[in-house]
């Protein structure tokens, strides 16, 4: 699925955030993520499908960061929001093995992801979707969304 | 039967938790769960998908889990993945364990 869309209105700027790719701080990721939409206009439904997206983006990136058998202690998420009044478009980076990469990467500490859920969520909550899968450089995830009209 | 209360927020962190307590009830002779999301804040497809492996286990029992929640943020990620047709999912405990116990 790929999207252009054209900002709208001025741009009120852009929030970037890095952590570890480790899974206790998707949480923190959440967190910026929804203060920042909130701070745009978004309403609390619209905060909610956010954080869930940012969730699900994050967990795959934190997933998919580690090498079997390695650690990577260096590995991190970077995540950055561009936020516009009313819209905000995430993009989430990951520096890792990517997600069709020559060696599909797990957590030695997680378990084999139950269900896949994840992209099907992203897909329907946000308003467009895209992956970038590069396994260069990681994978990255870009999505917008849009304060819903009434 | 056993209730599981969770409270706060279920994704890759904290998911692994909800995780082995199910199997901790499974391994000790229990298949009909109520997993009460009453207090949860926030779930994603980490929590579901322990709730999918939870179920294939008790299944594997002949037994059940059902959910208690009455959050429109939470049943709508139920919604769109179709698991709100996968497990049953009550608005209160009331109801959910009167279900279960018939």
């Amino acid at each position: 699925m790929t999207h252009g869309f054209t900002p709208i209105t001025e741009r009120h700027g852009r929030v970037q955030v890095v952590v570890p790719a480790e899974e206790e701080f998707v949480g923190v990721v959440r967190i910026v993520a929804g203060s920042a939409a909130a701070s745009v206009g978004m309403s609390g439904e619209d905060v909610a499908d956010l954080k869930v997206a940012v969730s699900e983006a994050c967990t795959n990136a934190v997933r998919h960061a580690y090498e079997p058998g390695e650690l990577h202690p260096d590995r991190t998420v970077e995540v950055s929001l561009g936020l516009w009044d009313g819209v905000v478009e995430v993009d989430v980076c990951d520096r890792g093995g990517g997600v069709q990469g020559h060696m599909p990467s797990r957590s030695p500490r997680l378990d084999r992801q139950e269900g896949g859920f994840g992209l099907t969520l992203i897909g329907c909550l946000m308003d467009s979707v895209e992956l970038i899968d590069d396994c260069e450089s990681g994978t990255r995830l870009k999505f917008l969304k849009r304060r819903a009209v009434a | 039967m056993a209730v599981l209360g969770l409270r706060g927020e279920v994704d890759v962190y904290t998911a692994p938790k909800l995780k082995s307590s199910l199997i901790d009830l499974v391994d000790e002779g229990t298949f009909s769960i109520v997993v009460d999301l009453s207090e949860v804040d926030f779930i994603d497809s980490s929590g579901l998908g322990v709730l999918v492996g939870g179920l294939k286990r008790v299944k594997s029992h002949e037994g059940s889990i059902v959910l208690v929640c009455s959050q429109e943020n939470i049943l709508k990620i139920f919604r769109i993945t179709g698991l709100n047709k996968v497990f049953p999912i009550y608005a209160t405990l009331d109801e959910a364990t009167k279900e279960v116990a018939q």
